[in-house]
């Protein structure tokens, strides 16, 4: 992703800003989007997100992941920021663009027509400040960055669009030291729970 | 220096019911007998490891039961918003779908009796149109695998107005409880992310509302007590029998990590629990060699999903009615030609 500002007349396109609106979902505080990783419920894409940040430190993954508020979840997370992993600005871009697999992947029914419902419009968030993941308002336009408003536009135009639904999701080859409490995060699969419900195995008794 | 008779004394006093239903109860020459099938030098460790462990609750003998039973109900329908018992009987239905022989019929009759016995109470006293809440009794919960599938069968059902049960709960108008001696956290975890995928609803990563007298922490969280049978990774055993599994779920979680549990609190000592754990490991592992037809949810640690990779569910709980097969093969493997009869034989074999 080239990392220039861009501007966006806000009459032209689909911003999120709480999720309480209409586009709501497409911000990675929004609930109803859980995701699994090795057996982790996670409550939104935030949670995983910063959790992500402290692979050393699974207790300050296990902090944010159990505080049941995203916004409480990324405080958590600002308050051991000198303890994020070093390479952070290298690799947050590709890490959003995985935890918005997932998050597609696994809630692919509501995302995928979520997405479907923004056209063909740029999506864009709208923040306050942040002009890296979102864009400001300045005038008739809003400016920025808006990393997290194309990686959804590439997810709605590689999947929603193709109903290509992605089912398991490989991690992010760039990232090294990539894990969930202590243990690496490889493919993430929903496959195993799919399966599971259907599973008639017999675990009986017979020792013969 | 450890007394092997008076150890064998102290955990026969705690076990002594089991079976106590059954022809064939337990005997206390059936806990010598059992420990003199391990190596002489782990004998008196192994007692006393196991004593250890059982002073902590992981043996529920039918008096007990009965009181863990009816101190649930107390605890479930507080949690279900109610302050009048009566009320909340009126307006549950306790499922009775397992087969005669499982738990949860015998369960049934037990807090039957206790509920009429101590509050002049009915279960299951009306119709269907009243009923808001749904409880499943069971003793433990260790893969979760039979009551998600009792409870999947219930929630495609229909009521007798025609709407789905799963409609139902997503309206928010029933809930459901799953009321046990024992439950895994990470079937817990299981059941609510499989019903969530099954049915598309975040509803679902609450139902059912899950309530254990004592829990049994097997999610690999920082914070959990890994309190079951999970040793740590074992360059031996990676290379022999654990190589040969044919599964290909949750390898990565297989053997602990090390520094986990950050305190251990089970166990008596972390060498202690080392030592425990790579004694039932391999004496499982001597059992399945012994094997000929093998059934590919049998592990050393215990009975798990076939697709695992994994040494089984480790669980370290039991009950005076049955053995969980989850539990290690050295608790309930009895079959002579294998070399060994378990401390718990099993009712119900396949």
């Amino acid at each position: 992703m080239i990392l220039k500002n861009r501007h966006y007349k806000i009459t032209d396109v689909v911003s999120f800003r709480k999720t309480t609106e209409p586009f709501g979902g497409l911000s990675n505080m929004a609930s109803g989007y859980s995701i699994n990783v090795g057996g982790v419920i996670i409550r939104t894409s935030e949670h995983l997100y910063q959790a992500c940040r402290f692979p050393d430190y699974p207790e300050i993954q296990e902090a944010i992941i159990n505080e049941p508020s995203p916004m409480n979840a990324k405080f958590i997370s600002r308050k051991y920021a000198h303890l994020t992993r070093k390479d952070w600005d290298e690799i947050r871009i590709n890490l959003m663009k995985w935890c918005l697999h997932v998050k597609l992947a696994q809630n692919w029914e509501a995302f995928s027509s979520l997405l479907l419902k923004t056209g063909n419009k740029p999506i864009v968030e709208f923040t306050r400040k942040d002009k890296v993941w979102g864009a400001t308002l300045e005038g008739d336009y809003l400016i920025g960055i808006n990393a997290l408003g194309r990686l959804l536009m590439d997810l709605r135009e590689s999947y929603a669009k193709k109903a290509i639904q992605p089912y398991c999701i490989e991690s992010p080859k760039e990232i090294d030291n990539f894990s969930l409490y202590s243990f690496p995060i490889g493919i993430v699969c929903n496959d195993f729970y799919v399966n599971e419900l259907h599973s008639n195995f017999d675990y009986s008794y017979s020792l013969d | 220096m450890v007394n092997l008779e008076e150890l064998i004394r102290d955990i026969f006093s705690i076990i002594h019911d089991y079976h106590c239903d059954e022809s064939a109860q337990l005997k206390e020459e059936d806990v010598a007998n059992w420990i003199n099938q391990f190596d002489e030098k782990d004998r008196a460790f192994f007692l006393q490891e196991f004593l250890h462990l059982l002073k902590q609750g992981i043996y529920i003998s039918k008096e007990q039961a009965k009181i863990k039973l009816y101190d649930n109900l107390l605890i479930l329908y507080k949690k279900l918003g109610y302050s009048d018992l009566s009320r909340f009987i009126k307006e549950t239905r306790f499922f009775n779908i397992q087969k005669e022989g499982k738990s949860q019929p015998e369960l049934l009759k037990i807090l039957s009796s206790l509920l009429n016995e101590k509050n002049g109470l009915l279960l299951n006293p009306n119709g269907e149109r009243l009923i808001k809440n749904y409880v499943y009794l069971d003793d433990i919960i260790a893969t979760g695998k039979t009551v998600r599938k009792d409870l999947n069968n219930w929630l495609q059902e229909k009521d007798v107005d025609g709407v789905i049960f799963a409609e139902k709960v997503k309206m928010g108008a029933i809930q459901c409880v799953v009321s046990t001696f024992c439950s895994h956290t990470w079937a817990e975890s299981n059941i609510h992310w499989i019903f969530k995928c099954n049915y598309g609803s975040e509803v679902f990563l609450k139902f059912p509302i899950f309530i254990a007298s004592y829990n049994i922490e097997n999610s690999v969280h920082p914070s959990s007590h890994l309190n079951f049978a999970y040793p740590h990774y074992n360059k031996e055993i990676a290379e022999s029998y654990f190589s040969t599994l044919t599964g290909s779920y949750h390898e990565d979680k297989a053997f602990r990590a090390i520094g986990t549990p950050k305190t251990e609190v089970f166990y008596s000592t972390p060498a202690n629990r080392e030592r425990f754990e790579n004694i039932m490991l391999s004496k499982g592992i001597g059992i399945l060699e012994k094997v000929k037809q093998k059934n590919p949810a049998h592990r050393p640690l215990g009975a798990t999903n076939p697709s695992n990779k994994t040494l089984g569910t480790g669980t370290l709980f039991f009950t005076w009615r049955n053995i969980s097969n989850t539990c290690p093969l050295i608790f309930w493997w009895d079959n002579p030609s294998h070399g060994w009869k378990g401390l718990f034989p099993l009712k119900n074999r396949g």
